[in-house]
């Protein structure tokens, strides 16, 4: 299989996508000529001409409306907002609209769209471009919302969601952009909604998202030389929540850590932690401890970033407390 | 104008009470403010208080002697013009006050020990314990009751594991480990079994004074260290001398067998080897001829080759008695089983200190209990008491069978000594300050008691310090007798006066008085004086 960065899976699977189906296009403010903020549709215009490929004016509503419009209509858009800071500029068009448009008409009509956006903290972007919302539009009926840790799932995932005739949330984490890792030949999917395990181990489940996988995993990898033996669960669809993963994973563990970057505090750990407390009470052994970002906005200063940031020694605390 | 209360002042940061030594006024005198009006007392120093206000001293809450908390009322000053009914209704008030103050300094000191306790009943208590849903769940499948699993999760939170692990214990507790009687355990069971069914065995105690015992070990183990010899044992000396003993008493020195009891002159000596799972008993061949030194080394040898294993099936044999020590257990008497077909078996029991009754004083001693088994159908009670109370006279006086010299021992009298009689004084009164912050009310009563007895009466305080010289002699009261005689000397008695207050117990305690007359209370006079 061939090493690529989870950028260039991104790319392959706009590529692919493109050319399989010609009612798929891309839009977003410099997706064309630049080659999207972070260089994700780089090459596409050339590609794909500037029908398909279309620099928007700065107006988050516009793009969001003009893609709602055009799945409505029969097309496949996949919209980039250039930072998931900015959704709030374009809710109404993604929960009222997009959200809802399918099951207002009964099903008569589809909105088959896909809205990239990266999250995610580290750049030193401050406390505008460094958010993870997710837990925002998990919370909303008629989306789904996937956030992929590795490059491998963000192509099959992509695939998905363009694919899907229902709008889907599909969240790149901008660190994660550089990461390599290798990714099966030519075209694939993987189903939204399933999750998977990245790592096998019978004493602690870790249930991570996006970038916090990677901290997981290599949190798991000095806990095993203490022989604490950690299960790395990585649901990568939050909608929908691949539950039976989860729970199997407990079932066999006893406990769960769940990690996210978000914010702690309303976040989608609380909803997995809720999740596993109602449906695998006996499972635990232990109390669930979930970790996320504490409750302020992200400090520029990058010492303070850091420390934001939920960290492999705090997942290692958090396992060892309950091992 | 308005009636005042006195408070206990509060006269450093750390005092919490103070006691009123004296009250300078009486109920129903006139007071002038800073007027010297009471006298305190704290644990550190003593100290006048001078009166608030002006007035009457209207009632006193604390008398003379009362311990009274800092800041709570201890008297009533009343002003002029202040109705009795007010002035009583701040009495009625103040009087509560200071009772309640009272049992919260009582309380309060309570309390204090307490919080620790109070921790562990919450962890012991069945509802507070931490229980994972996973562990329930195991529990109640396997009907396992919780309150018998240790938690050892984080926060004693019972897991999982800990149920497992207590199941597992649980299957682990019903097998029983077999250990087949066969082997040395076979030879035990039967030869045991033997003796018991056999023997008719009688088990007679005797406690030995090992003092000189031990101190001969001392100095015997002094020199062969000097010579470059391994220590010597309790057994090792016993031994030797019960070997000599059985040589007097051949009675118990022998065999039982079906129609015959037969008695040998020479000694073969079994000693009672424990080994890790067992018992062995190598014999000591001609034991009587054996110096302490040999007997010492063929023993550490037997011993050492028994936990090996290395021992000559002749060296098991021919036994015609046996020495079985438990002492190093702690045990103090048994009642062994003989090994057959031999008359008898001594027991060895643990040496500790006892005080002991000689010639009337008591001293401290070390003792060890002896406990004889015989086989009556040999040997009757009063020979084998016999034998035991020659070997109690040999154990006690250790140096005539090993010809040496009576060791030359000085042990401190456990009474009578010579003390310090400022030492005494001192201790008294570090007791009494004891007792002041224990028992509070006791030490009141007995001050309350012991005012008005020494107080200058018709009687002088001196003289009644002198009747109490003669009392303290009498009843010999090794802390009265300085006590006093310090008082005394405090009240202006004269030296002689003492002394001949002292003789006046003599006519009433004769030779034992005369011992504390010359003695404690000499040491006293000189020391007060």
């Amino acid at each position: 299989m061939p090493e690529m960065t989870y950028l260039e899976a991104i790319n392959t699977a706009l590529r692919e996508e493109m050319s399989r189906d010609p009612s798929v296009f891309v839009l977003g403010e410099d997706v064309g000529v630049f080659g999207g903020c972070f260089g994700v549709t780089q090459g596409l215009l050339d590609a794909f001409g500037p029908e398909r490929v279309l620099d928007t004016p700065i107006s988050e509503t516009a793009i969001i409306g003009a893609s709602v419009g055009a799945a409505a209509a029969g097309l496949r858009p996949v919209a980039e907002i250039m930072f998931m800071d900015f959704m709030g500029v374009c809710m109404d068009e993604i929960f009222n609209q997009a959200a809802k448009i399918r099951y207002m008409f009964g099903g008569k009509a589809a909105i088959p769209m896909t809205l990239r956006t990266p999250c995610g903290a580290g750049l030193g972007a401050a406390a505008q471009h460094s958010q993870s919302m997710e837990a925002w539009f998990a919370h909303i009926p008629g989306l789904k919302v996937v956030m992929p840790s590795t490059p491998a799932d963000a192509k099959g995932l992509l695939t998905s969601a363009i694919r899907d005739d229902n709008p889907v949330i599909f969240i790149e984490h901008k660190m994660l952009y550089g990461v390599k890792g290798s990714v099966p030949d030519g075209e694939y999917a993987i189903p939204l909604g399933k999750g998977d395990v990245k790592r096998e181990g019978s004493d602690v489940t870790v249930v991570a998202t996006s970038l916090m996988v990677h901290k997981a995993l290599a949190a798991a990898e000095t806990l095993a030389e203490e022989g604490v033996e950690v299960e790395v669960v990585d649901p990568r669809c939050l909608v929908p929540l691949d539950q039976d993963t989860i729970l199997k994973s407990v079932a066999k563990t006893g406990k769960l850590v769940v990690v996210h970057e978000a914010v702690k505090s309303g976040g989608i750990g609380g909803e997995i932690a809720a999740i596993v407390a109602e449906e695998g009470f006996d499972f635990l052994d232990a109390p669930i401890r979930r970790i996320g970002a504490p409750f302020a906005p992200i400090p520029f200063a990058s010492n303070l970033e850091k420390a934001y940031i939920p960290s492999e020694e705090t997942i290692i605390e958090a396992v060892r407390s309950l091992a | 104008m308005m009636a005042v209360k006195v408070v206990m002042p509060k006269l450093g940061l750390t005092m919490k009470k103070g006691k009123v030594a004296r009250w300078l006024k009486e109920e129903g005198q006139e007071v002038t403010r800073g007027e010297d009006l009471l006298e305190i007392v704290t644990e550190k120093i003593a100290s006048t208080m001078e009166a608030p206000a002006s007035g009457i001293l209207y009632k006193i809450l604390a008398p003379k002697g009362s311990i009274v908390p800092v800041v709570s009322p201890v008297a009533v000053i009343a002003e002029p013009g202040d109705d009795e009914k007010t002035l009583q209704q701040m009495v009625k008030e103040a009087e509560a006050e200071l009772a309640n103050t009272r049992v919260e300094a009582r309380e309060a000191k309570k309390t204090v020990k307490e919080p620790k306790k109070r921790g562990v009943d919450l962890i012991r208590t069945g509802k507070a314990r931490r229980i994972s849903p996973r562990a329930r769940r195991l529990a109640e499948g396997k009907g396992v009751d919780l309150d018998y699993v240790p938690g050892t999760g984080p926060g004693g939170r019972v897991t999982e594991k800990d149920v497992r692990e207590y199941l597992e214990e649980l299957d682990r507790e019903k097998e029983p480990e077999v250990i087949p009687l066969e082997g040395m355990r076979g030879i035990i069971a039967e030869r045991m079994t033997e003796s018991h069914h056999r023997a008719a065995r009688v088990t007679i105690l005797q406690e030995v004074d090992v003092t000189n015992l031990q101190d001969l070990r001392v100095k015997i183990n002094e020199v062969f260290q000097q010579q470059g010899r391994g220590k010597v044992s309790y057994t090792d000396l016993i031994a030797v001398l019960v070997a000599q003993a059985l040589k007097e008493h051949p009675r118990l020195n022998g065999r039982v067998l079906e129609d015959r009891v037969e008695l040998y002159s020479g000694v073969n000596m079994g000693i009672a080897v424990a080994l890790d799972d067992g018992l062995v008993v190598p014999v000591i061949h001609k034991a009587h001829r054996l110096s302490l030194e040999q007997m010492s080394e063929r023993i550490k040898s037997a011993a050492q080759r028994a936990r090996d294993g290395d021992l000559e099936p002749e060296e098991l044999e021919g036994g015609t008695f046996t020495l079985t020590n438990l002492g190093m257990f702690g045990v103090e008497g048994f009642t062994p089983l003989i090994n057959p077909p031999e008359t008898a078996i001594l027991g060895l029991g643990t040496i500790s200190e006892k005080p002991m009754l000689k010639d009337g004083i008591l001293e401290q001693r070390l003792c060890m209990t002896l406990s004889l088994s015989f086989d009556h159908r040999a040997v009757d009670g009063a020979p084998a008491a016999l034998f035991l109370s020659r070997v109690k006279e040999m154990m006690e006086n250790p140096h005539l069978p090993f010809q040496m010299d009576a060791p030359q021992v000085s042990r401190p009298l456990v009474a009578a000594g010579r003390r310090d009689p400022r030492a005494l004084v001192q201790a008294f009164a570090d007791g009494m300050e004891w007792l002041n912050d224990e028992a509070p009310d006791l030490a009141l009563g007995f001050d309350a008691l012991m005012a008005p007895v020494f107080a200058e009466g018709e009687l002088s305080t001196r003289v009644k310090e002198l009747i109490a010289v003669a009392l303290s002699v009498h009843i010999r009261c090794e802390y009265c007798i300085p006590y006093h005689v310090h008082k005394a000397v405090e009240a202006g008695a004269h030296p002689d006066e003492i002394l001949e207050a002292a003789a006046v117990a003599l006519g009433f305690g004769g030779g034992s008085a005369m011992a504390y007359v010359v003695t404690l209370v000499k040491e006293c006079i000189e020391a007060f004086s």
